[in-house]
């Protein structure tokens, strides 16, 4: 889950980094007694999600009573990238002598943990020449390494800078792993006229898996409206994967590669997928009849092509479920199910005396290649 | 033979004692995998299916001789009980649970490199040697005993790859789901090298799928030794930027397509059937 700017300082600072003096507003007349509290010149900056938001015009400066109007005005209730901006961050500007670069990533394709850090700050860290930016790998149970850092300082003639430096790496560590942040990127750092450093930015992203353990993350969560009312469904539901896609055929599997395999025979043999779905471990019947209601809801199907397996999933269950939403809708369309595992003559018999299109084999092909003849498809 | 899961593993079931783990650690034991006991935190002296319940697993080493670990406690309590089982000395320790956080993940990672410690998952189904048992959640009835090793991301997909090679005659040493999260205790291309010392397997039969490296880094592996792979790759229809069931399926536009890891693949010399069904014939053609 990424976080807004603010909430990502918010994070920040009750890690004892410091950030710039500011409130979040949603209209004009807000943003001028915030900027008015706060002291001018301000910064207003657009909250959407993403980085890149200066050089798309989400981010502006005001001097005074007017100029904010006027900025506030503009961005409240524009587009930054397609997303709408509903607030905005006003601070306090910071006079700085000099920007940094510093962030954790956790990298899924190294599968490792790593500190960036860069004495040019404010630009994309991508584009900065190799010896300009420190990489240091990190392992989790020890922490950053600090003297490795210290070295690169030495390097790079920012000595005197050292400690601050060493601090805010050690606290955004501390950031990263008290509150699971898969991202924690500050571009720029300010280096304030006293030598302290500032957050100027804050690029955040929190593990899905550990909100559980961070009640304030996961209540910002909920109350964010970015998702269509499908993918909201499905989350509620409790399904661990449902993507939208613009085909005609809606797919219902229990499990991540089954689910796949099911999209990708379907187009080989002619047929779109309209949606991934994947149930997880956590079948009951009322999941199930929730999921296929969910799929058959949407517009433009011509069949449905359900393949489940049970091994920690009960598939008289499931089967009861599909047999409850089929019984409860007016079918227009055809939905072939492919089951197998525990429970599975039983689990048939269910099917077959609903009447529903059942194959009793474990190819993925031979249900698909059933779905297709019903539709009349050649493949 | 087989990997991992072999004649001298003695293993014992951590949360085996809650509904689903009850259940598992019954069909583990129909498999005919050597359980010693079973771990749960104050239900030391309890009585699991005939198998003797500790309250830790430091108790269960001394006791049975416990040197492997499948572990069915949920997400948030994974990492404690996983560190307890590397710190008791065991050897293998295999996470079934999905939804676990990654940075507990990474700790355990640390402590089992550290010890020496092999770790599947987590988000995984498990390891299954066909003659030796199952540490896990996969049906039995799929797995015949053969002479291919078998690397899955995926669950369910490697149950039907099991099927369709039982079908056509073809068995496994091992089988191992090394787990559908981004990061995993141990991943594919580390699995080579064992499966490349075990006389009995003569060549790897690969369930892949977008996103990530592990397929990229399976091949150079590869590379390093003799033994013949074939492989099919889940998800060439997915849409870039969009995670699909698994949090470690999801491709980037510039990377982790299909197109891209078969290409390596098939340039490292590793055969790439189109669907699940061609695999039988794929491998016929290239590795026996």
């Amino acid at each position: 889950m990424k976080l807004h700017e603010h909430e990502g300082k918010r994070l920040f600072a009750e890690c004892g980094i410091a950030v710039p003096a500011g409130k979040v507003v949603t209209s004009a007349a807000e943003a001028e007694s915030a900027a008015r509290d706060l002291g001018y010149p301000v910064m207003l900056k657009a909250q959407v999600l993403g980085g890149g938001r200066g050089k798309a015009g989400g981010v502006a400066q005001a001097g005074d009573d007017a100029a904010v109007q006027k900025e506030a005005r503009r961005l409240l209730g524009s587009s930054l990238r397609d997303l709408r901006i509903e607030a905005l961050l006003v601070e306090r500007r910071v006079p700085a002598r000099g920007e940094l670069y510093i962030s954790y990533f956790l990298d899924y394709a190294s599968e490792q943990l790593w500190l960036l850090f860069s004495s040019s700050g404010g630009m994309e860290v991508e584009a900065l020449p190799a010896d300009k930016v420190l990489r240091l790998p990190v392992a989790v149970r020890r922490g950053p390494d600090l003297a490795a850092l210290r070295s690169f300082l030495e390097k790079q003639g920012l000595t005197k800078l050292g400690r601050a430096i060493g601090q805010l790496a050690e606290s955004l560590y501390a950031c990263v792993r008290k509150n699971d942040l898969l991202l924690a990127e500050i571009n720029p750092v300010l280096i304030a006229s006293d030598g302290s450093l500032v957050a100027a930015d804050a690029r955040v992203e929190v593990d899905d898996n550990a909100l559980y353990r961070h009640e304030g993350i996961a209540a910002a969560k909920a109350s964010r409206r970015d998702k269509s009312d499908r993918e909201a469904r499905a989350e509620a539901l409790g399904l661990n994967g449902f993507v939208e896609l613009d085909g005609e055929v809606g797919i219902l599997a229990s499990g991540a590669g089954l689910g796949m395999a099911s999209m990708d025979l379907l187009q080989a043999a002619g047929l779109r997928p309209a949606n991934f779905l994947e149930t997880g471990g956590r079948i009951t019947a009322d999941l199930v009849q929730g999921a296929l209601d969910l799929v058959l809801d949407q517009p433009g199907l011509r069949g449905v092509l359900v393949n489940l397996y049970g091994g920690i999933n009960p598939m008289v269950e499931a089967a009861r479920g599909l047999v409850a939403a089929v019984r409860t809708r007016d079918m227009g369309i055809p939905v072939v199910v492919k089951l197998f595992g525990n429970e599975q003559e039983e689990a048939w018999g269910l099917l077959e005396a609903a009447g529903i299109p059942t194959v009793r084999g474990i190819e993925t092909e031979e249900a698909v290649e059933k779905l297709a003849r019903l539709l009349g498809v050649r493949s | 033979m087989s990997i991992l899961l072999t004649s001298s593993t003695r293993a014992i079931v951590q949360g085996g004692t809650g509904r689903i783990g009850a259940r598992q650690t019954e069909w583990m034991l129909k498999a005919g995998t050597c359980l010693v006991g079973a771990v749960t935190p104050g239900k030391g002296g309890a009585d699991l299916h005939g198998l003797p319940v500790f309250d830790s697993v430091g108790e269960a080493v001394e006791r049975v001789q416990a040197n492997a670990s499948v572990s069915f406690v949920p997400g948030p309590h994974v990492r404690a009980a996983a560190l307890e089982a590397v710190e008791a000395g065991l050897r293998l320790i295999v996470v079934i649970a999905e939804h676990v956080p990654v940075y507990d993940t990474l700790e355990i990672r640390e402590a089992c490199r550290e010890s020496g410690a092999v770790m599947i998952g987590p988000n995984t189904p498990g390891i299954i040697s066909p003659g030796f048992g199952k540490l896990g959640i996969m049906p039995v009835n799929v797995f015949s005993p053969g002479r291919l090793g078998m690397l899955s991301r995926s669950g369910t997909l490697a149950y039907e790859v099991a099927g369709i090679l039982q079908a056509a005659g073809m068995g496994v040493t091992t089988m191992v789901g090394v787990g559908g999260d981004p990061i995993i205790g141990t991943d594919m291309a580390e699995f080579v090298p064992w499966f490349a010392a075990d006389p009995d397997t003569k060549g790897l039969v690969v369930v892949g799928e977008i996103g990530g490296t592990q397929e990229e880094r399976l091949a150079a592996a590869l590379a390093d030794y003799d033994l013949p792979a074939c492989a099919y790759i889940a998800g060439r229809t997915a849409p870039a930027g969009k995670r699909m069931g698994h949090a470690g399926a999801l491709m980037s536009a510039k990377q982790g397509s299909v197109a891209q890891k078969t290409e390596i693949l098939e340039r490292a010399g590793i055969r790439v059937a189109a669907s699940p069904r061609l695999l039988p014939a794929t491998i016929r053609e290239g590795l026996v």
